[in-house]
């Protein structure tokens, strides 16, 4: 299995926790009640709840670019160091995101976010220019 | 067909650019930064990419599975598979300036013609 390819199954790893995570703190803080209910009547959530309910959201925008760009690298064979970096620091940038979100400090989730980023275009560039056998599999049958 | 996984990645960059600058251009630095505890109300032009976004992403996963088994089932360079695929992305690029202009029609009509590509990349795939 390619790095890329690992570093998908952990990022299917970090939806799960990402979204138990954040049921956790909305559940706690609208009342386990409601939440088991069919929470037909809104509630408001406290600022953390909300603050990683937008950090999942903001996971959710991304990660359709990051396992689009892991498939590729892997069935094109053109992953090498440089892409398999480009996983590791999004995937490093988006744990370190929800701490950051959640803690509500300035700046550091924005920069976690930048960082993010630049590991997905380190993987785009590796899947637009680099060299690999191309398997591309043909039309058969 | 690899191409097409790029460029659909690229296309999705592209959204989140649009929305988090024209989000930034409508509410200031300092907002977005922060922890973003407090509501604002975007612009209508940030808005509009806000929705574009979330459009986006209602059928970005039926793309991605129907690519991935397209790949799993040695069908990823049938006729109407690719040709589905290009039509998604080219109907889903021109959905976000029609959306950001804001002209009635022209938006629902490119959402209509990306979803017949999918349609058509599933038929590709499963009704060869």
């Amino acid at each position: 299995m390619t790095p890329e390819l690992t570093y998908l199954v952990y990022a299917a790893i970090l939806l799960i926790a990402h979204v138990l995570i954040q049921a956790t703190f909305s559940d706690l803080s609208k009342g386990l009640g409601w939440a088991l209910g069919p929470q037909d009547e809104a509630r408001e959530q406290n600022a953390v709840a909300a603050r990683i309910q937008r950090a999942l959201r903001n996971y959710l925008e991304t990660l359709p670019a990051f396992v689009a760009l892991a498939l590729v690298l892997a069935v094109t064979e053109r992953g090498n160091e440089t892409s398999a970096l480009g996983a590791t620091i999004w995937f490093w940038a988006r744990i370190a995101y929800v701490p950051a979100y959640a803690s509500g400090i300035p700046l550091v989730r924005s920069i976690a976010w930048f960082a993010s980023l630049g590991g997905l275009c380190l993987m785009i560039w590796v899947a637009l220019t680099g060299t690999g056998p191309d398997l591309l599999i043909p039309a058969s049958q | 067909m690899t191409l097409l996984l790029a460029a659909f990645s690229l296309l999705l960059l592209i959204h989140i650019s649009c929305q988090g600058l024209a989000l930034k251009a409508a509410v200031g630095n300092s907002w977005t930064i922060g922890a973003r505890d407090l509501p604002v109300t975007p612009s209508p032009l940030a808005a509009r990419f806000d929705r574009a976004l979330r459009n986006f992403l209602e059928t970005a996963p039926v793309f991605l599975a129907l690519m991935l088994a397209a790949f799993a089932s040695d069908r990823a360079e049938a006729a109407l598979v690719t040709g589905g695929a290009v039509t998604y992305l080219a109907a889903r690029a021109a959905y976000l300036p029609a959306y950001a202009i804001a002209v009635p029609w022209v938006r629902t009509v490119l959402w209509q013609v990306a979803t017949l590509g999918l349609v058509a990349m599933l038929i590709g795939v499963f009704f060869p």
